[in-house]
This record gives C-alpha cells, sequence and structure tokens, in this order.
C-alpha cells in the first residue's frame, strides 16, 4: 500500500478506498507487475495475439514477430474496408493498418522476420534463448517442422514456457484442421444454442465480438502465469502449454452438458429470453433513443434488458404493464419458466414497450423497484463516466497514431496496475532495438537482413 | 428439407436457379422477387424467416432481388442487377478506406495514406506538421 494512502486509510469509506488505491491517473507511477519477464509472440488474428496482450497489459516486454512489410492479416482487417491507421510500415507508408489490429496488440515491440528463410530461424533461436514465454497461433505442428517448435527452443532453453494455441490441438482426429473464433464457436456447440428462439426462425447467431478467441487468449495467459509460478517457486522448469479452442468453447456450455449427460435433452437456441430464469431477457423498445439522428445507425430502436424472476419482482412488472391478471395466472417462478408460459409473457412485455424508448422502459422499470438496463451501444459505452473514471475506455495519445479511443484493461491491481503504453506499431518498427538488443546485430547487419528481405 | 420447401431460398419453378434470400432483407417481407436466372417474377411472403406460403408467379416489376444465386448445376450467378449488392451498414459506405486527420473529438490522428517522405523514423511527419 503506498504511503500516501496507508495514511488514511482507516478513515476512508470503502469507496474512496477503491478510489485511492486504484486511482488510473496514477497507473504510470506505481511498477509493472510482470516486469522482468520478456514475450516472444508469433502469433496472428485474435486468439494468440490477445494472449501476448493481456501479459504486455501487465508490463512484459512483449515482442511480436510478423511477416515483413505487410505483417499479420489482422492488419488488413477493418470494418466494411473504411478505418485504417497509417503507415502500416516504413516500407508501405501509404497502406494502413486496419482498426481489426486494436485491442489485441498494445505495449508491444514489433519485428518483422521472414520464417522461411534460414537466417530467420537462427534469429528466432536467439531470441527463444533469451525468452520466459514464446506464443504461436500457427496451425499445430508448423513451428515443429521449421524447427522453432517446443520441442527445439526447450532443447536451447529448458526454462521457456512455450504457449501454443489454435483450433484443435497437436493430437487427435482435427489436428491438421485450422480454426477460427467462428468456427470455435460452431464446433465447440455455441451456435446451437445462440441465437433465435424457434418461434422466431430459429437461426443460430454468432458472436459478433471474438468471444472465443478473447477467452482463449486469457486461458493461455492464465496458464503462462500458473507455468512461471511453477517454474520459478517449485521446478525450475519450463512447460509447453496447448490450447485448443473447439475444446475452450465447449468449457462454456455449462448445464447443457449436464442435461444432455442425464436426460438426452438437446438445448435449443431460446433468443434473448432465459431457460433458467423469467422473466430474465431483453426486451425490443419501439422508439429509437435518436430519432432525428442523421446517422441511420442511431435511429434503429432499442432495447431493454428486463430481470424480474422473483414472485414479487414479476408482480411489479405485471402491475407496470398494466397486466396484473399475468401474476395471477403465472404466480411462481415454476409456472411462468416453462416455455410455454415464455412465449405468452414476453409479447406483453414487448407490446408495452413498443411505443417507449430504451430510456423509457428503463425510467419506469426503475421506479417500479425491477433490474433494468438499456442496451448501450459503442457510441454510449465510449460517454460513459463509468468507464473513463475506470480506464477501461480512454483516449490515448499514442506516439505513432496521435488521437485513438481504446480499451484500457478491465481489471483494477493497487500496487501493480496494468496500463496501455501505446496501442501497436507499424510493421517491423522496432527491428533495430530488438536484434541489437537481443541478437547483437550492428547497424550494417540490420540493414543486411533487411536488403535480403529476411526482416 | 428440398430447397423448393425451404424459406430463405426460392428455387425457381420455372428454370431450377437457386436464389438466395437473404436474412438482413427478407427476415419480414412482403413483395415480388425476381428470379435471378430466367427474371420471372415471384409474389414471396415471410415473418420471422418462415414463409407463408410457397413461391406465386405473377407480374412485374419486382421489389427486391435474391441476395447471392446459383444455377442448377452449382454455378453462382453474380451480373449487377440479378443479385442484390451486399447489405450496407451506412448509406455512404462504398468499401473504401475514408481519409481522416482528426478523431471524433477533434484531436489530430494519422488516418490518411502517406508518401515515404512523411517518415521520420517509423513516425509520421504528418504526425507532427499536421499537413495531410
Amino acid at each position: 500500500m503506498t504511503a500516501a494512502v496507508s495514511k488514511n486509510v482507516k478513515d476512508m469509506t470503502f469507496e474512496d478506498f477503491c478510489r485511492a488505491v486504484f486511482d488510473t491517473t496514477k497507473r504510470f507511477d506505481k511498477p509493472e507487475v510482470l516486469k522482468g519477464i520478456r514475450v516472444v509472440s508469433t502469433t496472428q488474428y485474435i486468439l494468440g495475439p490477445s494472449c501476448a496482450a493481456y501479459l504486455a497489459e501487465l508490463g512484459a516486454e512483449t515482442i511480436k514477430v510478423e511477416l515483413p512489410k505487410r505483417g499479420e492479416p489482422m492488419r488488413h482487417t477493418t470494418p466494411f474496408n473504411e478505418p485504417f491507421l497509417y503507415p502500416l510500415s516504413r516500407w508501405m507508408p501509404d497502406k494502413g493498418t486496419g482498426l481489426g489490429f486494436f485491442g489485441a496488440n498494445p505495449n508491444e515491440y514489433f519485428l518483422s522476420l521472414d520464417f522461411h528463410k534460414p537466417e530467420a530461424i537462427q534469429i528466432m533461436k536467439r531470441l527463444a534463448a533469451k525468452t520466459d514465454v514464446f506464443a504461436e497461433n500457427y496451425r499445430a505442428g508448423t513451428f515443429d517442422r521449421w524447427g522453432i517448435g517446443a520441442r527445439q527452443h526447450m532443447q536451447v532453453n529448458p526454462r521457456v514456457i512455450y504457449q501454443w494455441m489454435g483450433g484443435f490441438g497437436g493430437w487427435g482426429p482435427g489436428r491438421n484442421r485450422a480454426s477460427y473464433d467462428i468456427l470455435g464457436q460452431a464446433q465447440g456447440g455455441c451456435f446451437s444454442i445462440t441465437g433465435w428462439h424457434k418461434e422466431y426462425g430459429g437461426m443460430p447467431s454468432k458472436q459478433t465480438i471474438w468471444i472465443m478467441d478473447y477467452w482463449g487468449g486469457a486461458i493461455s495467459a492464465f496458464n503462462i502465469l500458473a507455468s512461471l509460478y511453477w517454474r520459478d517457486n517449485v521446478s525450475g522448469k519450463g512447460n509447453f502449454l496447448e490450447y485448443s479452442q473447439v475444446h475452450g468453447a465447449q468449457r462454456h456450455l455449462t448445464d447443457f452438458i449436464a442435461l444432455y449427460g442425464k436426460t438426452g435433452i438437446v438445448p435449443q437456441r431460446f433468443g434473448n429470453w432465459e431457460p433458467l430464469l423469467c422473466v430474465h431477457g431483453i426486451l425490443k423498445c419501439g422508439k429509437s433513443s435518436y430519432p432525428n439522428s442523421k446517422n441511420p445507425q442511431e435511429q434503429e430502436v432499442g432495447f431493454c434488458l428486463v430481470s424480474a424472476y422473483k414472485d414479487e419482482d414479476f408482480a411489479k412488472l405485471c402491475k407496470l404493464i398494466n397486466r396484473a391478471d399475468l401474476a395471477k395466472q403465472y404466480p411462481t417462478h415454476a409456472d411462468r419458466v416453462a416455455a410455454d408460459a415464455q412465449s405468452a409473457i414476453y409479447p406483453e412485455l414487448d407490446k408495452w414497450a413498443a411505443d417507449k424508448t430504451k430510456e423509457d422502459v428503463d425510467k419506469a422499470c426503475k421506479a417500479a423497484g425491477i433490474l433494468s438496463q438499456p442496451v448501450l451501444n459503442s457510441k454510449e459505452v465510449s460517454a460513459s463516466e463509468h468507464w473513463k473514471l475506470r480506464g477501461t475506455i480512454q483516449w490515448i495519445d499514442d506516439p505513432t497514431f496521435g488521437d485513438v479511443q481504446t480499451q484500457g484493461p478491465a481489471y483494477q491491481l493497487s500496487e501493480t496496475p496494468g496500463r496501455i503504453r501505446w496501442a501497436f506499431k507499424p510493421v517491423g518498427a522496432d527491428n533495430e532495438y530488438v536484434l541489437s538488443k537481443l541478437c547483437g546485430y550492428s547497424g550494417s547487419a540490420i540493414a543486411d537482413l533487411e536488403q535480403k528481405e529476411i526482416i | 428439407m428440398p430447397f423448393k420447401d425451404a424459406s430463405l431460398i426460392l428455387q425457381c419453378p420455372k428454370c431450377d436457379t437457386i436464389n438466395y434470400l437473404d436474412p438482413f432483407t427478407f427476415w419480414n417481407f412482403k413483395g415480388k422477387i425476381k428470379c435471378a436466372g430466367c427474371d420471372a417474377v415471384f409474389a414471396y411472403e415471410l415473418k420471422d424467416g418462415h414463409r407463408q406460403a410457397p413461391p406465386a408467379e405473377t407480374k412485374g416489376p419486382h421489389d427486391k432481388v435474391p441476395g447471392f444465386a446459383q444455377t442448377k448445376d452449382w454455378k453462382p450467378i453474380t451480373t449487377p442487377g440479378k443479385v442484390a449488392v451486399g447489405p450496407q451498414a451506412r448509406e455512404d459506405f462504398q468499401g473504401k478506406p475514408i481519409p481522416i486527420t482528426k478523431s471524433i473529438r477533434g484531436k489530430r490522428v494519422s488516418g490518411s495514406p502517406l508518401k515515404a517522405e512523411d517518415l521520420v523514423g517509423s513516425v509520421p511527419k504528418f504526425f507532427y506538421s499536421g499537413n495531410a
């Protein structure tokens, strides 16, 4: 605990105590919890990069290795091919990096390296010899074939934590297949339970954010930290870690797997309602919160979460929508959680909300003592003081790209907070820094590598 | 289920062209659809993704064309006018990079293509000078 805080800590309210110890304006005055840990990340898209990003946010010196010139594929993805940040690299100033690259690559150093060249393999081995963590998400066995896999690195550096991430794992029937977030959600079973109720068409729905990639990245970072603990406090040995995305996806199926195992029931999609609780879902509100906006994206109607599954809350909700008869018809939770009951209740709630904005619905529910929350969009989240105060959304003055809004760490550590130092950098921006510091290359040797298109 | 009975697929009774009705456009729809293969026009109605009756041939003009189509032997039909352009998220969407020099709050951001001489090391000179 810092001295300034500990002096008066006993007199503080809990809220003031939290505000003081987590003060986001003092993040850069405090130490970083993973300072001294070096990570080499040869990752692409989101699954692998997000793992490295979580470690970089906590202060690990993270070196991202990409193919020269154009970098990894995620740099070339951006919403509807519109927003880019320039330059892509010193070699391609007229090309940019798409915003798809955001969020999974902060605080990293960027090295370009063409793994197909023998000299590049030697550089990779030199890096592995001086690193604590090596993270990659190429297809299983690719790096092993190239001589830079777990086996080879752990011969050079027995203390390295080698984290492989991918679709199916290094062994088993799916071993040779590649994966993406959407494939993980499909094969893991997530789509079978996410999507429209059968009365609304029954189509599965994908989660638009790369939720299986970010989840896998977080789990991988978690396993890396556990392995570092085991290495430094127990064994002195490295570790070979494997994360399979499709297996990670099914880990979310929770009670559905148990339900099938016990009864043979195959759970189906239930839309924005909830099989376990009623009322506990999302209502469609018939009016837009921004009816006069020139931006059509803002003109869409709103949605509001309402949770009133306890008997007394449900009675309040029925009274609010002038349908006290529903409370009499479905007096207990067992009555109203049944599928037929939900099919009767939710349309009545939607009817009530049809002439209201999401704010109107939220205000009415709160006044009646019912839990509710308007479904916020990116504009509203960006404007929310709650996120800004806690530093989870922030504007940063990026040294390369200027004024950009980005997410900060979603957690708080009082003594060793995570932080965003920069959003990302152009391809190969730190070639000279990394190759001279870790591999002992001179300026002329680095220029030679560049001329031979090795970097 | 055969294609001819599927809700979001209109298999033309005349030429067997498979017309895919993308959910974004057709989820709730009542109107006339033009077959991408033979230009025949069909009355069609969908509610919440379920079709209400088999397609009935009618006279033009049509209201919509399918989002994607293919011939009976699986060759895609992409001719403009036969199939619709992709659903657009914004009215001004053209799918081309939009150069910007300022963020939404009015501060400088490197959102425009640069030339080699604009670079100082790896930092855009533009960012220093403010010249796009």
